[in-house]
């Protein structure tokens, strides 16, 4: 069976904490897993001046996660994308995301495939006998 | 009134370059008191209001040394407050104020004195002390410490009465007064308590090489227990790494499998009495 690396959801209602395991793929959320490497807290604690970024806190075994991933565990996405931020994993969003921009990928891209060709059909709205200028005749 | 004025008052008209309190001239005679005699009268600025005292200020020439003092001496900050008898949290903030200023004077900026001109001819000003022991010409006081160093923070938790039985025979000691409180004995809680250790010694008349001795080795562990704490703060910085990615900073800390994590089959103690979720203090 597939061994995944994941969260597993703590916590209480609107204040979610995770413990980041390592468990069956197919065992329910809830089970106790095979081991428990760390912990997220995805509701940023504020800066203390107020001003700048707030801080999430990930606690994590480095040394266990490297042997995990090794024995070849699947991180699921929220654990890849943390892992990643270590530098454990390669990206894999940012990846797919650039990917889907060079069109070699189905994932929908977060900004216009191809900027010059919206431009040109909004310009071409004002233009007589672009495709747009019958409806600014209506 | 006028004669007054062009009299004895003539000397209100222009300040003079330190204190000119009304309380420091005799009401009769329209003379200056004797200084060492009343000091009081010299930091009185109200006439009628005898609990109001000007506190002295530190002369900038003193701000200056207690900065050489820390950034090239190396001194600590410690070292510096017990030396020159200026509290803990003065020197720090000497310090931290003079590289403001510093900072500001080598970035092209210009120091507006015209302020601290004007309050240090209406307040006792301390000089540098001269003696190597620390006692300054207090502008204040007249002669004596700039203020007190020893002086012992109030915890929240000695605010309560408490009344212990014991028996007469019981020697109750300090130590035994901050237990019953839950905190350190008085000794310790002060700010110097290296300075009551020393006064104690003394006192005890222990000669001077074996005093001496004894302040190497103390200094000593004090070194080493500093180390130490560097060291630890160091192991602390690098299990911990902060990254900034999109919105937030990610703050990854170190744990170990079998430590980290929230435990299986036990439910969160929060929902238990007795616990006071509403937060009693801001941080």
């Amino acid at each position: 069976m597939v061994i995944k690396i994941r969260l597993a959801r703590f916590g209480r209602r609107h204040a979610p904490v995770y413990n980041i395991v390592v468990a069956h793929a197919r065992s329910a959320q809830t089970n106790r897993p095979i081991e428990v490497i760390g912990t997220y807290n995805p509701i940023p604690v504020p800066p203390a001046d107020g001003i700048g970024k707030g801080t999430k806190h990930i606690e994590l075994d480095t040394a266990r996660a490297k042997y995990w991933l090794g024995t070849g565990a699947q991180p699921s996405d929220p654990a890849w994308r943390l892992l990643s931020m270590l530098g454990l994993l390669e990206p894999k969003w940012s990846i797919a995301r650039l990917q889907s921009k060079a069109g070699k990928s189905a994932v929908k891209p977060k900004e216009p495939r191809n900027v010059e060709d919206v431009t040109k059909s909004i310009q071409g709205n004002i233009g007589i006998g672009e495709p747009g200028a019958t409806a600014k005749e209506n | 009134m006028f004669a007054w004025l062009s009299g004895p008052g003539a000397v209100f008209k222009q300040p003079t370059g330190e204190p000119q309190y009304i309380s420091s001239y005799d009401r009769s005679t329209w003379e200056r008191k004797d200084k060492t005699r009343n000091p009081d009268a010299f930091v009185q600025p109200y006439p009628f209001n005898r609990y109001f005292k000007s506190q002295p200020v530190l002369s900038d020439a003193f701000r200056e040394d207690i900065y050489t003092r820390v950034k090239r001496d190396n001194h600590s900050i410690r070292q510096v407050s017990a030396a020159l008898n200026v509290s803990i949290e003065r020197v720090a903030a000497v310090v931290r104020l003079k590289q403001v200023e510093k900072e500001h004077v080598a970035n092209g900026g210009k120091l507006c004195t015209f302020l601290t001109k004007a309050l240090d001819q209406m307040l006792p000003v301390v000089d540098v002390p001269t003696r190597a022991d620390g006692g300054s010409g207090s502008g204040g006081g007249g002669g004596g410490p700039f203020e007190n160093i020893q002086e012992l923070p109030i915890h929240s938790l000695a605010r309560r009465q408490v009344f212990v039985p014991t028996s007469e025979s019981r020697e109750f000691t300090r130590a035994d007064a901050g237990k019953e409180f839950g905190l350190p004995a008085a000794d310790v809680m002060v700010p110097h308590p290296d300075l009551v250790t020393l006064a104690k010694e003394r006192n005890e008349i222990i000669p001077l090489e074996e005093r001496i001795m004894r302040q190497k080795e103390r200094d000593r562990l004090e070194e080493i227990r500093r180390e130490a704490e560097k060291e630890r703060a160091a192991e602390r910085r690098r299990q911990k790494k902060v990254l900034e990615v999109g919105r937030w900073k990610w703050c990854f800390t170190e744990a170990e499998t079998g430590k980290v994590g929230f435990r299986y089959g036990f439910p969160l103690p929060d929902r238990k009495k007795g616990h006071v979720k509403i937060p009693t203090h801001v941080s």
